[in-house]
This record gives structure tokens, C-alpha cells and sequence, in this order.
């Protein structure tokens, strides 16, 4: 087995045993893990922490969603966004902020996945299609 | 005044939001036209990946946490942590017959200050090859005006014909005649108004060369007139490799637009040696392993795909065809390296260039023994065959009988005339460049050579004597001319005319 795979395969089962019930990254799990493996540390430790890391936050991404708004109220916003079928099966947490850079309108990001209907997005558009 | 308000405001509600999907990622490796991506979960092979200040790229390593991009355009104005985010669109190119006549990049936009494309369609650039069904058997001639290549490897429309060579044999030279004589043949047969003319539009993929060689190119073809039925898609050697990488795929998808819309039309790849490499670069970049001579794994599928997209389609399918003319260099006369061997394989024949031949002054340099179409006869006309039926058998014997003459003094007379005839048909091939010769004329020159017209003049006066003739077909003996273009036959009658013409030929040169 080649050594980026050896990693791969060990930070997989690192992320599947910090899983909760849920199936959302736990926190006391993750720290249990953390804890064994500094009691007994594998070859190549670093990069497995490294890859672990990378896992554990791709992982929360999807299920973590970030609403940027610009113009109305932002939580209202999130609480109707939360009542979307899509939303709600995944049982995603929205988080929101404000953005001035959409000039207005909305923007929610899930994972690696955008959702926009903004203002700065259409001018966008305009602009590339007289391009 | 707020129950108004509130009434407008729920309307606003309830309209439906006109959200954009997309799934975007983040650049996290830049490097010589490649970036690496990390997200972009959902892209697909070949899809066009946008970049900050309108960058495009084409997403073609789909890897486990990151995808490579080959970035086409300006990179200079990336950076690391940028985002990239999918179109949902395959790379495609503008098609039709609004082409014509124009210079474009490898995505099809146009570089000749011409002005916009006003294309109706686009075709995407990665297309899957005719199947067995829609196909049928090369029959049609494609006339490239070089009397070496129609006499003795004849190509048809929708053959895939290799030229191949040393550097500064003659290759582009052979493909830039080929598509002078089809505007020539083009108005010919608009002007003769025969209802089953077809006419060849022509595409010109110049990848890897240098710009000065893509300007002379142009010129010339404008001023043979030429450009008309032509397109230049240019990725020369300044454009970065991923340019030169889709630059094939992308003429090949507009001469596709004619083949399927019932029309013929020629490709010429100028040339895939220089391709391979621009695609080594990226697919070394990309980190992909490497093979023979570090090419990746799939660089025989990077050409077979594209020149399996020439095909000749059936009456079923509109009766167009895509005849393809690659071109490959060679090293030092080596037609077995990797990509040589490769497109040798794939294609229907070659057309084989000799340093030697062309220091020697014989041009265009076709190497006889080593040049083959596996089409054949079935690719020329009637009248064509019956003069030029054993050429390549009396050229091949010349070849053979001027070695072994070296070392024998006293040749025997039927060795002797052997030779002499050979001598002759190597003179008469001769040929200068952007200068092709209508199939009828050489029909007649070829016939005059089987029928023992040359054999009184001295092998240094041939090429003298076949442009004296050419001069004299197309004035005074137009007629014998004009009938074997109209029937495409040598019947008795016809010959009797030719040889009449000949004779009346012959007294004049003499």
C-alpha cells in the first residue's frame, strides 16, 4: 500500500469513529480519538492528523450552511430557509451573517454547494453576456 | 397604509426565488496553465470550470479532494485561495458555415479583427465518432492537385491519409495544396452549375507553430483565394498547451458540423507531434503517470478519439464525410518513434517525405516504397486509373533497378527502358509548391507518358516539356480537357482526341 493511501485509509476510520449517532462529527469522540493516538502515535502521525483534519471539516461543511444577505432581516431569512424540504432532510444548521458584497439578496453555501439570488450576481451575468 | 404594505409584501413572498446553483471550490495549487481545485464535488469530466476575472478553465483530473484544471486564456491574474466554481457546460465551439473565411483560437473566437462570429450553433468539442451504422466506404476522390499523391496514393473523402516527414520536407506544403486545389475544384464546379457538385470546405488547425508560419500560411491561402472556404483554428506555439491540446478537438468539431449537415469538408492537423507534446506538458503537470518516452498512458486514445471522428456517412445520414490529413514530424527519417508508430496505425495510409529525395530537388519528396492509402483505386476516377494503374509498380521498379544500375555497366534494353521510363515519371512528378493541377490535366500528362509522348525528350526536359503541355491543355487543348472532367471517363473517342491534341502538342514543343 503506498503511503498517501496508508494515510487515507487510517484518517477514514479516524473520521468514521468520531461520529456521532447522527452522523455529525462529535466533539468527545474526536477528542477520544485525539487522546489514543497520542498514547499510541502511528507512523506518519502528522500527516494523518493533517488528513484527519481536512476530513472532519469537509465533513461538518456538509451539513453546516452559511447564509450571506444583504437587505431584509437574516434570520427570518434562515428560519424560512430551514423550513425548506432540502434543508430540513440533511438537517443542516444555518449560520448568517451580512454581506454587503451581494449588494442584496441572498447567498447560502452548503458544503461546496452555492445557492445564490443576489443583486451582484445578476449584474454578473449582465455583464458577461454583453462580454 | 401598513395592510397595503403588508399585502405587496406578501406578494413579494411569494414569488418564486430565481436562485442560481453552483458548486464552487477553492484554487489551491497554480502552476504553467494548471490549476488544482479543491471542492468542485460535483463537476464532471470536461466541464468548463470558471475563475476569477472571467478565466476559464476545463476541469480534467477528477481526483478524490481535488480536481485539475488546464486553465485557458490570462492566468497571470490567479492566485491561490481564488474561487472556481462549475458552469454545468462542456467546452464547446461555434459551427457553421459563418466560419468560412475566418481565423479563430482554439475555443473558436476570432483573432483576425473581422469582426464577431455570428454563429447559430455550437457544437461541444469532445464528440464520440460516427458508429459502424451511419459509415460507409471511402468512394469519392479527394483531389489534392499533386500528381505524385492522386496517380499513386489516391486519398478519398473521409479517409484519414498521415503525411509524415523530417522537418522541411514539404508536409504542410502538401496539405496547403490539397486545399487550394478544393477552392479551385470548389468554383469550378459552382461555376459548371452540375446539380451533384459537392463542394469541400476546408479547416486548418495550426498547433505548436511558430506565428510567422500561420501568417504566411493565411497569406497565401488569401491570395490563391482560397480563404474563402477555409478556417484557421490557431494555437501557435505562444498559446499555452492547453490551447494546443484543444485546438484539434475543435476544428474537428466544426468540419463534424458539415460532415453531419450532408457536406464534405477536409481537416488538416498541422501537426499532432506537437499536440502529443502539449498534452505531455499537462498531463505532467497534472501529475499523471508517465509512459514511453514520458507520454501518459492514454496518448494513443488522445489521437485515435479525434481521428475516428473522420468518417464518410451514408445516404441515411446526409452522405457528408470529414476527410482528415495529420501531419507528423519525424526525427532524422525514424517513422518508428511512439507518436509516428501510433498515428501510422490510426490513420488510412501515409504520405511519406524524404529528406534525400527533397535535397535532390524531387518535390514534393513522396517516398514511394514507404507512402501507401489503403483506399486505393477505389478513391479515383475512372479515366485517373486507367493512366496511372501501374506508376507506382514502374516507379517502385525504377527505385530498385537505379541502385543495382550503380554496379552494372551493360543493361540489358528492357532495364533500360525501365529505367528510362522511371526517370521520366520522377521528372514529370516534380512540382512546385501552391501550384496543383486539376485532375483532367493530369489525367491527360499521365497519359501522354503511358502512351510514349516523352520518351523522345531528354529526362532534363521533362518537367519543361509537362509545363509546355500544361500551358497547351489548358488553352488550345481545353476541349479533350473540359470532356474528361464532364464524363470522368477515357473512352476511345476521347482518347483518340487526346492523342490528336498530344500530337499537336509535340510538334509545337519540338
Amino acid at each position: 500500500m503506498s503511503t498517501s493511501n496508508r494515510v487515507n485509509k487510517i484518517a477514514n476510520l479516524l473520521l468514521s469513529h468520531s461520529l456521532g449517532d447522527d452522523g455529525r462529527v462529535d466533539k468527545d469522540k474526536v477528542s477520544n480519538v485525539l487522546e489514543d493516538m497520542r498514547k499510541n502515535p502511528p507512523l506518519q502521525h502528522i500527516e494523518i492528523l493533517k488528513r484527519f483534519a481536512f476530513l472532519v471539516k469537509k465533513h461538518m461543511s456538509s451539513y453546516q450552511g452559511i447564509l450571506e444577505y444583504n437587505g431584509g432581516n437574516g434570520a427570518e431569512m434562515a428560519e424560512r430557509l430551514c423550513s425548506k424540504d432540502f434543508i430540513k432532510s440533511n438537517n443542516t444548521e444555518i449560520h448568517s451573517q451580512e454581506s454587503q458584497s451581494l449588494i442584496a439578496g441572498i447567498r447560502l453555501k452548503i458544503g461546496d454547494d452555492v445557492y445564490e439570488d443576489s443583486l451582484a450576481n445578476r449584474l454578473n451575468n449582465i455583464r458577461k453576456a454583453l462580454l | 397604509m401598513n395592510s397595503i404594505t403588508d399585502l405587496i409584501r406578501n406578494e413579494i413572498e411569494s414569488l418564486s426565488i430565481d436562485a442560481s446553483r453552483s458548486n464552487v471550490g477553492k484554487v489551491t495549487m497554480l502552476a504553467d496553465g494548471v490549476a488544482r481545485v479543491e471542492g468542485l464535488s460535483k463537476v464532471m469530466y470536461n466541464e468548463m470550470v470558471e475563475f476569477p476575472n472571467d478565466v476559464l478553465g476545463i476541469a480534467l483530473n477528477l481526483e478524490e479532494d481535488s480536481v485539475g484544471c488546464v486553465l485557458l486564456g490570462d492566468t497571470s491574474s490567479l492566485k491561490e485561495g481564488d474561487d472556481a466554481k462549475t458552469t454545468g457546460k462542456l467546452l464547446s465551439v461555434p459551427v457553421g458555415m459563418e466560419l468560412l473565411g475566418r481565423v479563430v483560437d482554439a475555443v473558436g473566437r476570432p483573432i483576425d479583427g473581422k469582426g464577431p462570429i455570428e454563429s447559430k450553433e455550437e457544437y461541444s468539442i469532445e464528440r464520440i465518432a460516427p458508429g459502424i451504422i451511419p459509415r460507409k466506404s471511402v468512394d469519392q476522390p479527394l483531389q489534392t492537385g499533386i500528381m505524385a499523391v492522386d496517380s499513386m496514393i489516391p486519398i478519398g473523402r473521409g479517409q484519414r491519409e498521415l503525411i509524415i516527414g523530417d522537418r522541411s520536407t514539404g508536409k504542410t506544403t502538401i496539405a496547403i495544396d490539397t486545399i487550394i486545389n478544393q477552392a479551385k475544384i470548389n468554383k469550378q464546379g459552382e461555376q459548371s452549375g452540375k446539380e451533384d457538385f459537392r463542394p469541400v470546405y476546408c479547416i486548418y488547425v495550426a498547433v505548436g507553430q511558430k506565428n510567422s508560419n500561420i501568417a504566411r500560411t493565411i497569406k497565401v491561402l488569401e491570395e490563391t483565394g482560397a480563404m474563402e472556404y477555409v478556417t484557421i483554428v490557431s494555437a501557435p506555439a505562444a498559446d499555452n498547451p492547453a490551447n494546443q491540446y484543444l485546438a484539434p478537438y475543435g476544428g474537428c468539431a466544426m468540419g463534424e458540423w458539415f460532415m453531419e449537415n450532408g457536406r464534405d469538408a477536409l481537416i488538416v492537423y498541422d501537426d499532432l507531434s506537437k499536440h502529443a507534446v502539449a498534452y505531455r506538458q499537462i498531463s505532467l503537470i497534472l501529475k499523471r503517470p508517465s509512459g514511453r518516452e514520458a507520454y501518459p498512458g492514454d496518448v494513443f486514445y488522445l489521437h485515435s478519439r479525434l481521428l475516428e471522428r473522420s468518417a464518410r456517412l451514408n445516404e441515411d445520414n446526409g452522405n457528408g464525410s470529414l476527410t482528415a490529413l495529420p501531419i507528423i514530424e519525424t526525427q532524422m527519417g525514424d517513422v518508428s518513434g511512439y507518436i509516428p508508430t501510433n498515428v501510422i496505425s490510426i490513420t488510412d495510409g501515409q504520405i511519406f517525405l524524404e529528406t534525400d529525395l527533397f535535397n535532390k530537388g524531387i518535390r514534393p519528396a513522396v517516398s514511394v516504397g514507404l507512402s501507401v492509402s489503403r483506399v486505393g483505386s477505389a478513391a479515383q476516377i475512372k479515366a485517373y486509373k486507367k493512366v496511372a494503374g501501374k506508376v507506382k509498380l514502374e516507379l517502385a521498379q525504377f527505385r530498385e533497378l537505379a541502385a543495382f544500375s550503380q554496379f552494372e555497366s551493360d543493361l540489358d534494353a528492357a532495364t533500360k527502358a525501365r529505367l528510362d521510363r522511371g526517370a521520366r515519371i520522377v521528372e514529370m512528378f516534380k512540382q512546385t509548391a501552391f501550384n496543383p493541377i486539376p485532375v483532367e490535366v493530369q489525367t491527360a500528362i499521365m497519359w501522354g507518358m503511358q502512351n510514349d509522348f516523352f520518351d523522345s525528350i531528354e529526362v532534363d526536359q521533362i518537367s519543361d516539356a509537362v509545363t509546355s503541355l500544361k500551358e497547351y491543355l489548358s488553352t488550345q487543348g481545353k476541349e479533350v480537357c473540359d470532356e474528361i472532367y464532364q464524363s470522368g471517363k477515357l473512352e476511345e473517342s476521347t482518347e483518340q482526341n487526346l492523342r490528336s491534341a498530344l500530337e499537336d502538342w509535340k510538334r509545337t514543343f519540338s
